[in-house]
């Protein structure tokens, strides 16, 4: 009995410790904590390639007195290094603010970049365990400081604009090559140790060309700053049709439209693409819905076969016939030669794709790896010199509508 | 016998526990050894694991007694009491290595920015308070958490599943060398402690028909769970999976809701989190149980913790918090140390004395 | 009144022998007792000329009744004087016989009349207790849009006339004890002999009766004599104002505490799911009852979590805060004086004092405590960069989530500010290793033999059909299992097929 209140006594007095230990943590707020105070949010990196090194340009929400009057002011800072970590600690020094990685959904890497290993770049950003592997990645012509410190149309943040452009609807339309940290290392880590991320380009805004421009509203290196509702003269619109293309982690070159399209085609999950065709001299619009492509491969008489079956229910969305249709109530229908118009262009986007493949040794479409999964004895024999031996068949199918 | 579980809580606690201790390290040290073959190390371990819960679970329909009553009976009070020291000092063993992991999982999830190692000390109060608990209460907190545990893996498994692509698995059996799964085996052995989990269970509940096989299943359906989890994991990560720490935390990350209302899968996780810390100081409970065994004390007086239970616990902790700091930026060492000696108690813990209590009974009855 | 007392009075002042005493002396040996002002003596003669005298204390007695059905038919009475005439005259309908000076004293305390006739030893008790209080009214918790609006008042003979209301049943037993050394307060004990768990009663009684204390002010006192661990922050009993809830309680097989000048009925044994049940619950469809005490489940959790995590977040996990809502509050704090801990232990602290002052000041004064609180406080504070809106909106939800289930309210209040400090100094995990205590600590906890998180540890499936999910009436042919009833069936339908 004595014992068990002598012990009670122990417990409050422990209690009293835990309690008084808890409330100093609580005000003090002093054991190197890095809290909202202290912390930059950044929403985007780029990464150049410098002569001394690397240089690192963050763009970051800052917190700013706004009291609730809507979105939050930005920054860029920029920072060099030896090596990608240096910069940002670099970035650190600077602004006295720890840069916090966790909300970076977009790494921008410079042309410079393609001098480089990729994975050597992008080492840091795999190695951190707080940057989340959904970041998108995308490679820029120019640098990426300057694509980051251009002004979009929306007066917003570029990284946004960066990212609207690279966005799972514009994907999912074949009209961007959209990856992320993760899909890139696996795609460069698979057997076909190939890998692609979108090439972003700019055009100036309302100037209605499509030159892309090596160089946009170049900013100090110090540092730059905007905020939303600032209106810029040199606001700038951004375009990820082109994809840059990776073996070894060493660039390779940049894929074409039509190139990056069958690509997106073969890679992801299309919901509707929209092609254009030529028939009987008129131009065609037609949107392609229920895609489906399957590469299958096989091994026969001693080569790898890779079959790409694709499937697409088609429409005509706009034409310079009307009607374009046999039935004239179905204006919506296509017609036969249409089909075959389409079919034959994205077939021809395809090969175009596979000759990039054969041509630079860069397994897109992944013919090693599958070859790897599904007849791994025979891979064995072709290690290395798949996309050399490859015999490509098309099986392309696209009907109309009903 | 002192009836201190309900059957259900039995199979709660083999449920339960089992899966949510391999969700963090396991996954990635597994994908190391043997790539996409992961779960194949992991299903023979849970296959040797479900016979060992199965003998113990059917020996427990032979008798009520416990396994040191049963020691005893065989071999006298002397033995039986070296055994009570040996398994206490197996469950302090078996905690420490999920501890470190738990820590740094802990560091990874709960902050931003690498905290120092004053952020795990309040999981030492905690552990130091349920330690000292007893059995009765693991099997009510089973009974909460488990549900708790199935509803957030079920969140997560969803959330994942878009992201996975099977065809990271393949080929199928080739080409993980022999020796890469015995590595695999060996290093992911120590969080297969469960046969010995089940060996402090017998006697503590009372047997009905049927419930030997209520309780293996039970198990095995969490060994399923916890396989399906590694697939999906290596589907989802493939080779990046050797990378990918604490993979609960990593697995749902993908899912495209995400990106607008943020972390939302964190809070499953956290869910986790919980069911985990239970299971980790279920090891502790267990060694103090042992503990108090071998000096012949009571553990609790009705829902009151004596002050042997007490001071067990807290001399456990003590010697797991030294183990902590010391060893607070040598996880790898310590993983490899297991790897490459400490497996082999493990094997006889939970793999090899389990069934030998069909030894015991034998002896018995004779 | 306390049995030692009673037989100290009686030793010291009523040791004389009554016989054929003079009725001076009489009123003279009470009076020595009740030497109080408020005890009066009426004396009147009837017609023939015997002497009475009544003494009683002031207020509690209903007087015109007394002068109707005792006075008015002595003074008339013409007839002889002996007690059997006395007590042939009275047209009190509640009249007691004694010749025990301290059993005398002891009734006039509670409220009755001694009527002492001249010259005789015996004497009569009136009762005709009618002490003030309020009449029955809907109590300001616990209310039910549908349903039943009459309250528990202070008044213990009300109270129990409202539970027999009720319960018709042979069955309902209201055992009355005595508690409370100066106070002297009857507490009844009030169970369905058939129903309830046979020991709990004497339980409950033995547990009551093995506490002496002054006064028993109300029923809290008593919840805390029966409790196993009465420094707890998590109660053992469950209160309630309504005696519909109390019989329905009752009729579950749990126990029933009414105490006298409390209008806070208790009931025992006690489950944590019991303060997440209303009683509308039951008066409206299934469904909406789940998803009502799904919703009551997830507003205390959010109320007492919501400061702790949002400071948390701020402080060691950015990440938990969605990204666009993260940039909104980067901006409201930025600038702030204080930190994201100290600034919610502020604003938190300013909530309570309002929410203490609004209770305690009068009424009239409340409205200005609004303005100053929403206004002065709220507004300008923000506008002075003292405090963020963020912090002041999540304090505010907070307040109003923790309001959803006000009987456990309490408890819930002080767990935000445990939740608070250890979410400002350990975080996150600090949270969630705190919940993960709290539930260590309550899956062990019983009343009773009922453990405190029943139905859900120890899992009893029966049981859950009225926990989170409500299930529908026919549903719930038996009473809960964790309470251990004698009987099991309180819904037997004899309609076979369908019921249209």
């Amino acid at each position: 009995m004595q014992k068990a209140s002598r012990m009670q006594v122990v417990a409050r007095i422990i209690f009293l410790i835990i309690i008084a230990a808890m409330l100093f943590l609580f005000f003090s707020n002093d054991f190197g904590l890095v809290d909202i105070h202290k912390a930059s949010i950044v929403v985007a990196v780029g990464v150049d390639v410098s002569d001394d090194g690397y240089a690192v340009t963050a763009q970051a929400a800052i917190p700013t007195p706004a009291q609730g009057e809507g979105s939050a002011a930005y920054t860029q800072v920029t920072g060099n290094g030896a090596t990608v970590a240096d910069a940002v600690d670099d970035i650190n020094a600077k602004t006295g603010f720890y840069p916090k990685l966790a909300f970076c959904n977009l790494v921008v890497l410079g042309e410079a970049c393609a001098e480089r290993d990729l994975f050597t770049v992008l080492d840091y950003f795999y190695r951190n365990d707080y940057v989340p592997l959904t970041a998108l990645v995308g490679m820029c012509r120019g640098t990426a400081k300057e694509l980051l410190g251009m002004q979009p149309a929306d007066g917003g943040m570029s990284s946004s604009a960066i990212q609207r452009a690279m966005s799972e609807e514009l994907k999912n339309s074949a009209n961007a090559s959209t990856v992320n940290l993760k899909l890139l290392a696996q795609d460069a880590g698979s057997p076909s140790a190939s890998a692609y991320m979108p090439f972003i380009e700019f055009t100036q805004s309302g100037s209605g060309g499509s030159t892309t421009a090596s160089s946009g509203g170049s900013k100090s290196s110090g540092g730059s700053s905007g905020g939303s509702g600032k209106s810029s003269e040199k606001s700038v619109e951004f375009t990820c049709l082109t994809t840059a293309a990776f073996t070894g982690g060493k660039f390779i070159g940049v894929l074409t439209e039509d190139q990056a399209f069958a690509l997106n085609l073969v890679r992801s999950n299309i919901r509707l693409a929209v092609v254009n065709a030529e028939f009987d001299g008129k131009n065609y619009t037609v949107g392609l819905k229920n895609n489906s492509c399957a590469l299958r491969i096989a091994v026969e008489g001693g080569v790898p076969v890779l079959r790409i079956k694709y499937r697409a229910l088609a429409n005509v969305q706009s034409s310079e016939s009307r009607p374009a249709a046999e039935g004239s109530a179905n204006s919506h229908l296509v017609s036969g030669g249409v089909l075959k118009a389409v079919a034959d262009t994205v077939e021809g986007r395809m090969n175009s794709l596979i000759d990039f493949c054969v041509e630079s040794g860069c397994d897109l479409v992944s013919a090693e790896k599958l070859l790897y999964q599904r007849f791994y004895d025979e891979y064995q024999s072709f290690k290395g010199r798949v996309l050399q031996s490859l015999k490509v068949e098309y099986d392309i199918k696209v009907e109309s509508v009903r | 016998m002192k009836e201190q579980l309900k059957t259900r809580q039995v199979c709660f606690i083999m449920s339960a526990y089992t899966a949510a201790g391999k969700l963090l390290m396991m996954p990635a040290v597994l994908s190391y050894y043997c790539d996409g073959n992961l779960w194949l190390p992991a299903l023979i371990a849970f296959a040797l694991q479900t016979a060992a819960v199965w003998a113990v679970s059917y020996a427990s329909s032979k008798t009520d007694k416990t396994v040191f009553a049963l020691i005893e009976d065989t071999f006298g009070q002397v033995v039986s009491k070296i055994f009570c020291w040996l398994f206490a000092a197996f469950f302090a063993l078996s905690a420490l290595l999920p501890m470190l992991e738990q820590k740094l999982f802990v560091q990874s999830i709960f902050y931003d920015t690498i905290p120092s190692l004053i952020t795990f000390l309040p999981f030492f109060i905690f552990s130091v308070y349920v330690g000292a608990k007893g059995i009765k209460n693991a099997g009510r907190v089973a009974d909460i958490v488990l549900p708790v545990l199935a509803v957030a893996l079920i969140a997560l498994l969803i959330m994942s599943a878009g992201e996975s692509n099977l065809g990271w698995l393949l080929p199928v059996l080739r080409t993980t060398p022999f020796s890469g799964m015995v590595s695999g085996v060996r290093f992911s052995l120590y969080n297969f402690t469960d046969g010995a989990v089940m060996l402090m269970l017998m006697g503590r509940f009372r047997y009905r028909k049927g419930d030997s096989l209520k309780i293996t299943l039970s198990y095995a359906v969490s060994a399923l769970v916890v396989v399906l989890f590694l697939v999906l994991f290596y589907s989802i990560f493939s080779v990046l999976s050797p990378d990918q720490y604490f993979a609960i935390s990593k697995i749902a990350v993908f899912f495209s809701a995400l990106s607008l209302v943020g972390r939302v899968d964190l809070v499953a996780v956290y869910a986790v989190e919980v069911c985990m810390l239970f299971a980790l100081v279920l090891y502790i409970q267990l060694s103090v149980t042992c503990i108090c065994g071998a000096l012949d004390k009571e553990q609790t007086e009705g829902r009151n913790v004596r002050p042997a239970a007490a001071i067990a616990s807290l001399a456990v902790n003590a010697i797991l918090l030294l183990c902590v700091i010391l060893l607070n930026n040598s996880y790898l060492v310590v993983q490899q140390f297991f790897g490459g000696y400490l497996w082999a108690v493990f094997l006889v813990f939970a793999f090899l004395l389990p069934p030998l209590v069909w030894v015991l009974k034998k002896k018995n009855r004779g | 009144m306390n049995c030692l007392a009673l037989a100290y009075i009686n030793k010291i002042f009523f040791n004389a022998d009554n016989n054929g005493m003079q009725l001076s002396q009489s009123i003279k040996k009470i009076k020595d007792v009740l030497v109080s002002a408020d005890v009066i003596t009426y004396e009147f003669s009837s017609a023939a000329g015997k002497k009475f005298a009544l003494i009683y204390v002031d207020g509690l007695v209903e007087k015109p009744q007394l002068g109707e059905l005792v006075v008015k038919p002595l003074s008339g009475a013409k007839a002889g004087a002996t007690a059997a005439d006395v007590r042939a005259v009275l047209a009190s309908p509640e009249v007691k016989e004694g010749e025990d000076f301290s059993m005398a004293v002891e009734e006039i305390s509670y409220g009755s009349a001694a009527l002492l006739i001249d010259g005789e030893s015996t004497f009569f008790i009136i009762g005709l207790t009618k002490p003030p209080g309020r009449a029955v009214a809907e109590p300001p918790t616990q209310i039910a849009v549908k349903g039943p609006r009459e309250g528990f008042t202070e008044d213990i003979k009300v109270n129990c006339a409202l539970v027999r209301k009720r319960l018709k049943s042979p069955d309902l037993r209201l055992d009355t004890i005595r508690t409370g050394k100066r106070s002297d307060t009857a507490v009844t004990i009030c169970y369905l002999a058939d129903v309830c768990n046979p020991e709990l009663p004497e339980k409950i009684k033995s547990q009551i009766e093995s506490h002496e204390i002054d006064v028993i002010a109300d029923s809290s006192y008593i919840g805390r004599f029966i409790s196993s661990r009465p420094r707890s922050l998590f109660k053992r009993s469950a209160t309630c104002e309504k005696p519909d809830i109390f019989c329905a309680k009752i009729s579950e097989g749990r126990v029933g505490i009414l105490i006298d000048g409390s209008p806070i009925a208790l009931t025992v044994p006690y489950m944590l799911i019991e303060d997440f049940q209303s009683s509308e619950d039951y008066f409206v469809s299934s469904y909406r009852a789940t998803i009502l005490r799904a919703l009551r489940a997830v507003a205390v959790a959010v109320g007492i979590l919501l400061p702790a995590t949002y400071v948390a977040a701020q402080l060691f996990k950015l990440q938990l805060i969605p990204f666009k809502l993260l940039l909104n509050i980067s901006s409201s704090v930025s600038g702030l004086p204080l930190s994201p801990s100290v600034e919610m232990f502020l604003t938190l602290f300013v909530l309570e004092v309002l929410n203490e002052a609004s209770i305690r000041m009068p009424k009239y004064v409340g409205l200005a405590i609004s303005i100053v609180g929403a206004l002065v406080l709220g507004e300008t504070a923000v506008t002075a960069g003292i405090v963020s809106t963020p912090a002041i909106i999540i304090v505010a939800f907070s307040a109003i989530c923790l309001y959803v289930v006000p009987d456990l309210m309490e408890t819930t209040a002080t767990l935000r500010w445990i939740f608070l400090i250890i979410g400002g100094s350990v975080g996150t995990f600090g949270l969630v290793l705190f919940i993960a205590f709290l539930l260590c600590y309550l899956v062990t906890e019983q009343a009773y033999g009922v453990p405190f998180m029943a139905p859900f540890s120890p899992n009893i499936l029966h049981d859950m059909g009225d926990g989170f999910l409500k299930r529908d009436m026919f549903s719930l042919s038996t009473r809960p299992e964790s309470l251990k009833s004698a009987n099991k069936v309180r819904l037997k339908s004899n309609v076979k097929g369908d019921k249209e």
